[in-house]
């Protein structure tokens, strides 16, 4: 189980990349990144240590008919 | 041939009746443009029309067809595209203020190839703002109206397609699917719409929303004339090095291919969770209509497919959120809100977490063809969940209710843009209040042909896609 992110985290991660966030944005953003990494913590930790991006491009190849 | 004749024409069948010389290219042009001006106040559907060149375009294929030269098998076909494919010398509006000033240096790729194939370019279409939106909402050029009644959504991000190709305004469009944006206005407005196979299309000259997950594909009244536009686009292209180098198959000739003994699996997971029930009954009545076609239908199991729609969705932000960084650094205000607070949102995913949603995608897409494709040829289901919401309703700018709304309406076309199989979208129907549903059928990794020929004999067996709204 993941924690949340809070509004105020969101804000400053935007901050520091430059973008100035609304209270609105901060919160759907704290709101968006809660929910798709709690969403996906359980498939990432079940990932093999070498598996890496270009394994999409091979298994496109492979299983095409 | 009077004019409400030729629009009812498929892209195939006026192509023909103008090769055949029953009807113009300019008369052709004379209709499609009458038709567009007429249905405009009530669709809000093109950002441009460019009346005396495509006049003049239509003119010149008259008179190559008159000297014996046929251009291709769209010679003559008027079509309006989606406003973020590069015409040299014109600037795309990409749906929004966001976007390049500039003319653009070169043309897309896919318009070079429809140009080649004889389609002449006769406008531009409203979108989502960047692609970025699954409604039809525009808060620049306001909203995109459904062709089937005004006050509803047509789905987006390709509005003014679906919804030009659904009031017989266009013959065909060019739309592009990220999350869902063609197979979403095409299931909308009742049209259908071939999402195809990541790399299958070259991307060049398209506006990039998401460089592992953009797709470029067409929509158009029948699963045959979409057929015919992805035979012309696809194919490798030295300006996208992910433009899959494999032989484009003849998706023409391949429509006719017997659809008995194939076998559709419907989804035991995910696709029905909390289903619309009119929308239950008609996919299972298009099942029966396979069945009818002489296609087996089994029930079959999915892998876990919320995590892949949570990778989808970090994959879409965070690489949109680059892409627009330096505009949302300088010109934040530029955005509507929803948009700027959704590619805001990208700036919030770690970098771990969007490269293990890359990591996890070849997994996933193993998993899934081993565990579906060893069963099935395609796989069943709908494309949206809920009814089509009015425009007034889905208006939730970038408050509370966006994140909601949104996963509500891609959560059925994400899992096909996250694993990159082809996508075909077909109507399937209307619900209660006249508004259409579209079904979608996902095959293997470049097999665009089976799907084709199952939607083409589906459409042989039906006629939703012969129904035209009351405009």
């Amino acid at each position: 189980m993941t924690k949340p992110i809070n509004p105020d985290l969101a804000a400053a991660l935007l901050a520091a990349q430059g973008t100035a966030s609304t209270p609105e944005s901060a919160e759907a953003a704290a709101r968006f990144a809660t929910l798709v990494l709690s969403n996906s913590a359980k498939a990432f930790a079940q990932l093999a240590f070498e598996e890496e991006p270009s394994g999409y491009t091979a298994a496109l190849r492979k299983y095409a008919p | 041939m009077n004019d409400a004749a030729i629009l009812e024409l498929s892209c195939t069948g006026l192509a023909r009746a103008i090769r055949d010389q029953q009807v113009s290219a300019v008369k052709a042009m004379e209709a499609t443009l009458a038709r567009a001006q007429a249905v405009q106040p009530k669709l809000n559907a093109f950002l441009r029309v460019d009346t005396d060149l495509a006049l003049d375009a239509a003119r010149l294929a008259d008179r190559d067809l008159a000297r014996g030269y046929l251009r291709g098998p769209l010679h003559g076909v008027p079509m309006a595209h989606k406003d973020m494919y590069y015409r040299k010398g014109v600037a795309s509006s990409y749906g929004g203020k966001i976007g390049p000033s500039r003319p653009a240096p070169s043309t897309a790729t896919a318009l070079e190839r429809l140009d080649a194939a004889g389609a002449i370019q006769f406008g531009v279409l409203n979108m989502a703002e960047c692609a970025f939106g699954p409604t039809g909402h525009n808060y620049h050029y306001g909203h995109c109206r459904n062709a089937w009644n005004p006050d509803y959504i047509t789905g987006g991000s390709s509005s003014g397609s679906g919804t030009t190709v659904a009031a017989r305004a266009n013959f065909a469009a060019l739309g592009s699917d990220t999350g869902g944006s063609i197979r979403l206005p095409a299931t909308f407005c009742g049209t259908a719409g071939i999402k195809p196979t990541y790399g299958r299309v070259s991307r060049a000259g398209a506006m990039p929303l998401s460089f592992t997950m953009d797709t470029v594909g067409p929509l158009a009244r029948t699963v045959e004339d979409c057929a015919l536009l992805l035979s012309r686009i696809s194919g490798p292209d030295a300006r996208d090095p992910m433009a899959e180098a494999r032989p484009v198959p003849d998706y023409v000739r391949l429509l006719e291919r017997p659809v008995a003994g194939l076998v559709i699996g419907k989804p035991r997971q995910y696709f029905y969770d909390g289903c619309d029930a009119q929308i239950t009954a008609l996919m299972e009545a298009s099942l029966e209509t396979f069945r009818k076609l002489g296609a087996r239908v089994i029930e079959v199991d999915l892998p876990d497919v919320d995590s892949w729609n949570a990778a989808a969705t970090m994959i879409i932000s965070a690489e949109a959120a680059a892409l627009h960084g330096q505009w949302l650094r300088t010109r934040p205000q530029d955005y509507s809100p929803q948009v700027r607070a959704r590619l805001e949102s990208g700036f919030a995913i770690p970098a771990p977490a969007y490269i293990d949603s890359l990591r996890l995608r070849g997994v996933a897409l193993g998993e899934f063809c081993d565990r579906v494709y060893s069963k099935v040829d395609v796989l069943h289901a709908p494309v949206v969940g809920i009814q089509t919401p009015t425009i007034a309703e889905s208006d939730v700018g970038g408050g509370p209710k966006m994140a909601a709304l949104l996963a509500q309406i891609t959560r059925l076309t994400r899992p096909g843009n996250f694993l990159g199989v082809p996508a075909l979208s077909v109507q399937a129907g209307f619900t209660s209040a006249g508004l259409p549903v579209g079904m979608q059928l996902l095959g293997r990794p470049f097999d665009e042909a089976t799907l084709f020929a199952l939607g083409h004999a589906y459409q042989g067996a039906t006629d939703f896609h012969r129904k035209a709204p009351a405009l």
